[in-house]
């Protein structure tokens, strides 16, 4: 078992509202595996837990997350990093917003594999276009020395995808990555992060059962902090057994 | 960019021009009289023919636009007239106390870029911690400091008590040490603050969170992201406060008894030399417009999203 999370719940301290109420997960090497549900579901939540950035002044996180064995929750915090961006990448939500305005993307990108890798700059530069490459991005050198401001979101994505697949990691966690994105980049990243598994194993989070359904994979289905369905997403697709899927899949017949 | 930069030199241009023709209306509402005050310096206060005298060479009988235009005129050349306080020539004036000013402001500059960036590199790293609690309370003290006081303080400890300097301002950087930090003090406490927020808000911000999932420790984020974004409001107040500290450096001059621009403008002021004292303000004003230029200009090139963002 690559990942396993067991009990995880997320409590807000000011209003004692769970929004992530007891889930048990696990993930085996190379497979796919979906997160679907609303905004505001605590999908984003599991992910922000994961990687230690749910602030403990503003919440109280409770359970357990077991990577290759090892919990990482109780594990130190120079433990921890040594795993994030190496073993475990995300990709994030809004590649806009994502890497730092005033930071060239190839420095973002080569910064995200020297500090695990002890490399010389030219190292970390054909690392960087490697990744860039498998990644789908094109115009590497340009890419590498331009700012965030100056690339298309499609491009940023990619880039995060890039970031996220230079170091090889063994999971990698895929928040909504396809929501700031038009359709035709929509499935352009689906595909790339379908292509992905085998090698690592991809968790997407998405609210969206088209990118899903592409996707493939184990799925759950997330409400209010808690799984209420889960199943192979093309049987759950062809037969919705809780309510809130067959809602979810309605609505998003209307759109 | 460079579209930018011409736009904002270009609008600096009216500025200098509003900034020469309010100090010349100022000089001329002063109620001084500069002919009578060059004459009563010399003694000769009832002697109307000498002041009348006194008054056509300084070109006080002109109508008020020629006299502006002769006085801009002169300030481009270079030539402000004489001095009815030292009896010599302003610009000869300011070029011997000018640079005391200088060396006092630019060190007081130094002071700000190491308290601040270090003190609010600390407090950002260290966020809600003691640390941080303590700098918050001493930064609200030190912003009320008053110069003369801080500098007076100084001087009892470094100078009298422990006898590290002299009371009497000696040649050579060591003698603008305690001027420089008396005078940037109190604007340093106000810039910890603003640097602090600043940079608080760039490592809450969705690249700083990022920059934790791909492993960065906060250090790092502070010091090779969160660093450089927070600056541009830092830069700004540093570009307005070496304008503040250049116009009362005064305060410091006279506590530390230095003979700089500042002591020599009010010296002016109170002898009713309104010459002198308008000269003073041009420089003074005009190198405050250049260091907000400055300010701006650097601001855009550590930032140059800004620029699209503005669309300017």
């Amino acid at each position: 078992m690559l990942l396993e999370i067991k009990e995880l719940s997320v409590k807000v301290k000011s209003s004692g509202v769970k929004v992530v109420n007891g889930i048990n997960l696990s993930v085996d090497e190379g497979e796919p595996l979906l997160i679907l549900g609303q905004s505001g579901s605590g999908k984003t939540m599991i992910c922000r837990t994961l990687f230690g950035l749910t602030n403990r002044y503003n919440f109280d996180v409770s359970g357990q997350i077991f990577f290759e064995g090892k919990d990482i929750m109780s594990a130190d915090a120079k433990k921890r990093r040594k795993l994030y961006g190496s073993d475990i990448a995300l990709i994030p939500q809004n590649p806009m917003t994502s890497f730092d305005p005033s930071c060239k993307l190839g420095n973002q990108l080569a910064e995200t594999y020297r500090i695990h890798n002890k490399s010389s700059v030219k190292a970390a530069q054909n690392a960087v276009f490697e990744a860039m490459h498998r990644a789908g991005l094109e115009q590497c050198k340009a890419i590498w020395s331009s700012y965030p401001y100056m690339l298309s979101g499609g491009m940023l994505q990619r880039a995060a995808v890039a970031a996220a697949i230079i170091n090889h990691p063994k999971l990698i966690i895929a928040d909504e990555p396809t929501t700031a994105l038009d359709a035709e980049h929509r499935i352009a990243v689906t595909n790339l992060l379908k292509g992905l598994c085998g090698s690592a194993a991809v968790i997407m989070i998405t609210h969206d059962f088209a990118v899903a359904d592409r996707f493939g994979g184990y799925a759950y289905i997330m409400k209010n902090g808690v799984f209420v369905e889960q199943g192979n997403i093309e049987k759950i697709i062809a037969a919705p057994e809780n309510e809130y899927t067959k809602e979810l899949l309605n609505a998003a017949l209307l759109i | 960019m460079k579209k930018y930069f011409i736009k904002r030199f270009a609008s600096t241009i009216p500025v200098l021009i509003g900034v020469t023709v309010l100090c010349f209306i100022l000089m001329t509402m002063s109620g001084k009289d500069p002919a009578l005050a060059a004459a009563i310096r010399s003694n000769s206060a009832g002697d109307t023919i000498l002041v009348d005298s006194l008054r056509e060479e300084m070109g006080l009988d002109k109508p008020l636009p020629t006299r502006y235009f002769l006085w801009l005129k002169g300030l481009l050349k270079g030539d402000m007239g004489k001095s009815v306080v030292t009896y010599h020539s302003i610009t000869d004036d300011i070029k011997t106390f000018f640079p005391v000013t200088f060396q006092l402001v630019i060190m007081a500059m130094g002071w700000m870029i190491i308290i601040v960036f270090s003190i609010a590199i600390l407090c950002a790293r260290f966020h809600g911690k003691m640390f941080d609690h303590i700098v918050r309370v001493l930064t609200i003290g030190g912003i009320c400091l008053p110069v003369f006081w801080l500098g007076f303080m100084l001087l009892l400890l470094f100078a009298v008590r422990l006898s590290i300097f002299s009371v009497v301002p000696k040649a050579g950087i060591s003698g603008y040490i305690l001027p420089s930090f008396a005078l940037a003090f109190p604007s340093a406490c106000g810039a910890i603050r603003v640097m602090r927020s600043s940079l608080l808000s760039e490592i809450s911000s969705d690249y700083a969170a990022y920059a934790r999932t791909r492993g960065l420790s906060e250090w790092q984020i502070i010091v090779r992201h969160g660093f450089k974004n927070s600056l541009p409001p830092v830069i700004t107040l540093f570009g307005q406060y070496l304008g503040y500290m250049l116009a009362g450096s005064a305060v410091a001059e006279k506590v530390f008894s230095l003979n700089g621009v500042g002591t020599y403008l009010v010296s002016c002021v109170v002898s009713g030399d309104s010459s002198a004292a308008a000269a003073c303000i041009v420089i003074i004003a005009t190198v405050f417009v250049i260091t907000n230029l400055a300010a701006d200009v650097i601001n855009r090139l550590i930032c140059p999203w800004m620029v699209r963002e503005i669309n300017d």
